[in-house]
């Protein structure tokens, strides 16, 4: 037996704005002091793979050898790989995984990989930096 | 072989011997076309060619490709067409001239004397004919789409009213992805059929006009889903022989060994459609369980779950390089038994003989509409280009070549089981004798400067597929032309399946195995 209505829809309303502060705060506090851990990169497991997000990168820990000649950008057939002033850029929804790009690199800092940025900063769609 | 050029050379003596050519003009091309396939044995047309060499000559360049199957010659007669001349048809000589007629005029605006007007692969509503070279694509055009496909010129829909047309595909169990076929009824029967496949147009033929070699020769895997490295190997053999790069002897082996694995690929995924199609759950379930060893084997040699990015232009990349001889092994073995068993499967449906009794095609009928491949040799003609004309080691392989009777649906299936085996064998006999040493060649010192025209042929899963490249002294093409193995049988069903029952027919259409998006290049 309901015996106001208006009350009642009130104490929902009160629940819901309480509970969004509750969250909103909370998340707003935790993203101030874990602010590194959001820029980290998760390495996924081979089998979490199913050797289907394999594209080039350049190797860890080995990018000062890189001097942006755009070699590779130049033999891509598909035109998925960019290359600018210092960043290097992959889109995966146009690479098909032949490899082109790691016989022509004069240095050969590029490799094949699944290790995959999942933080939007590294990320816009499908085009991913390759470079760290 | 002497004698029968020999023969050609007493009655045309302008002809090439070593190149396979003939030049003459074009008021003498029914009388010569007509005398060379009756009098000297050129009883299927390959191909059609054409080459805008506007800018140069002002003319194109139309090339007929005939072949003589008994000598496996080919013979390449070759005319000159000015822009807005009416070019003779050839539709009482060969079955499939009008379908390669009709590609011609669509992408380079050449007409034909027989020809209706009309686009095989592009839309109705396109303007301009895309292969030619002063064709620039101005902009995104919106091409809306109707069923202009029902009311095409010749279709017979207002003469009885009660017949009716029916819609199959464009993606439907029978027809692979995007083919649409759309056929008129009386009762049960069709009376009239209409076969689109430009529906994906890739216009991938353009696009090579742009790569390098080297680009070219990887990219080519998009021609096809399921032998997409076949592509590849008849690309880069194009190229090297005409420029004549000795590709190391690891490469060549590894080619064979890819060619035969696609092979295998191919005709499993054919016979695990089928048997979806008609409700055969264990053969299904079967045939999925051996296209995952295939594809856990893929996933070691190619680093992908499906094949491709293995070939390169002047050999093969090391696939060998993250699994053993005895884990192959190992692998081969697993592959015959889970085959043998889905074999065993198919046969003990004895229900299946009748249901695929249907759509018989005679060996007259495969030759004249130029049909290779499984196909052929199901209507009982013992011709296979790895025997007749052995590409690599082909000559020292020890394998047969299974042929049907009847040529109905059933013998086409038996010929692809058989044929697994015999590829699978193949692939044990090249595993004793693999040679040492780098798989691809040094191509530091070669000279892309040569000009001229070069033509490679294979025996791809479904039936021989060739390419022609015409080559203009840079290390990019001028043109790229592919023929694919399933175009000859997709003119060919409007002959097998006019006077069928529908139900009956579907599954012949799944037979032949038809890939659209190779067609529709």
């Amino acid at each position: 037996m309901i015996i106001n209505r208006k009350i009642y829809n009130g104490v929902g309303y009160l629940t819901v704005a309480v509970k969004t502060l509750v969250f909103g705060v909370g998340r707003l506090i935790k993203s101030i002091f874990l602010l590194e851990k959001s820029d980290t990169y998760r390495v996924l497991e081979r089998d979490e793979l199913h050797d289907l997000v394999l594209f080039p990168r350049v190797i860890k820990n080995d990018s000062s050898r890189c001097d942006f000649c755009s070699d590779c950008s130049k033999i891509c057939p598909t035109g998925s790989l960019k290359v600018e002033r210092n960043r290097v850029q992959c889109d995966l929804s146009v690479c098909t995984r032949c490899g082109l790009c790691l016989e022509e690199c004069p240095k050969g800092v590029l490799e094949m990989t699944g290790e995959y940025s999942v933080t939007s900063k590294e990320r816009k769609g499908s085009t991913v930096n390759i470079m760290f | 072989m002497t004698t029968f050029f020999a023969a050609l050379e007493a009655e045309f003596p302008q002809i090439k011997r070593e190149e396979y050519e003939l030049f003459i003009p074009i008021c003498e091309l029914e009388v010569v076309l007509n005398s060379l396939s009756e009098k000297h044995g050129f009883v299927s047309l390959c191909d059609l060619i054409c080459i805008d060499q506007l800018s140069s000559k002002n003319c194109f360049v139309l090339i007929y490709r005939l072949s003589n199957m008994r000598s496996c010659a080919h013979l390449d007669v070759i005319v000159e067409v000015d822009e807005h001349m009416i070019v003779p048809s050839l539709g009482s000589l060969w079955k499939n001239s009008k379908g390669l007629e009709l590609e011609v005029q669509d992408l380079f605006g050449i007409q034909f004397s027989r020809v209706t007007s009309g686009r095989i692969f592009n839309h109705y509503k396109f303007i301009g004919h895309p292969l030619r070279k002063d064709f620039t694509p101005s902009s995104f055009d919106y091409l809306s789409h109707s069923d202009i496909g029902f009311n095409r010129p010749g279709s017979r829909l207002n003469d009885r009213p009660e017949s009716e047309w029916i819609n199959i595909g464009p993606y439907h169990a029978a027809t692979d992805s995007g083919m649409r076929l759309m056929a008129q009824l009386s009762g049960e029967k069709i009376i009239n059929l209409n076969v689109e496949v430009g529906l994906t147009h890739k216009g991938i033929e353009k696009r090579f006009e742009q790569l390098s070699f080297k680009q070219l020769v990887v990219s080519s895997h998009q021609m096809d889903i399921t032998y997409p490295e076949t592509y590849n190997i008849l690309l880069a053999d194009c190229i090297e022989s005409f420029f004549g790069i000795d590709i190391p002897e690891r490469a060549k082996v590894l080619r064979i060994f890819i060619l035969e694995l696609e092979r295998i690929t191919t005709h499993l995924d054919c016979l695990s459609k089928l048997s979806r199609f008609l409700k055969g759950e264990k053969l299904a379930a079967s045939c999925s369980q051996t296209r995952e060893v295939l594809q856990e084997l893929n996933s070691k040699i190619f680093g992908l779950r499906s094949s491709g990015g293995a070939i390169r232009f002047g050999g093969v990349t090391d696939i060998f390089k993250n699994i053993s001889i005895f884990e192959l092994f190992e692998y081969l073995k697993q592959l015959k038994s889970l085959i043998s068993s889905s074999r065993d499967l198919f046969y003990s449906l004895d229900s299946w003989m009748h249901d695929l009794g249907d759509m018989t095609l005679s060996s007259k009928s495969a030759i004249e509409w130029g049909i290779t491949g499984p196909a052929l040799r199901a209507s009982g003609i013992n011709w296979d280009l790895r025997k007749r004309n052995p590409h690599y080691f082909y000559n020292d392989l020890v394998f047969s070549v299974p042929c049907g009777v009847k040529g109905n649906s059933y013998d086409r299936y038996v010929v692809r089981i058989e044929e697994m085996f015999q590829s699978l064998s193949i692939l044990e006999q090249l595993l004793d004798y693999i040679p040492s040493g780098s798989p691809i060649a040094d191509l530091s010192s070669v000279s892309f400067e040569k000009v001229g025209r070069g033509s490679s042929f294979l025996e791809g899963p479904n039936g021989v597929i060739s390419v022609t490249m015409e080559f203009g002294g840079k290390d990019i093409p001028e043109r790229v032309k592919i023929r694919p193995s399933t175009f000859p049988m997709c003119l060919a069903l409007e002959e097998l399946l006019v006077g069928k029952e529908l139900s009956d027919s579907l599954q012949g259409v799944l037979s032949l195995n038809i890939v659209p998006c190779e067609i529709d290049r």
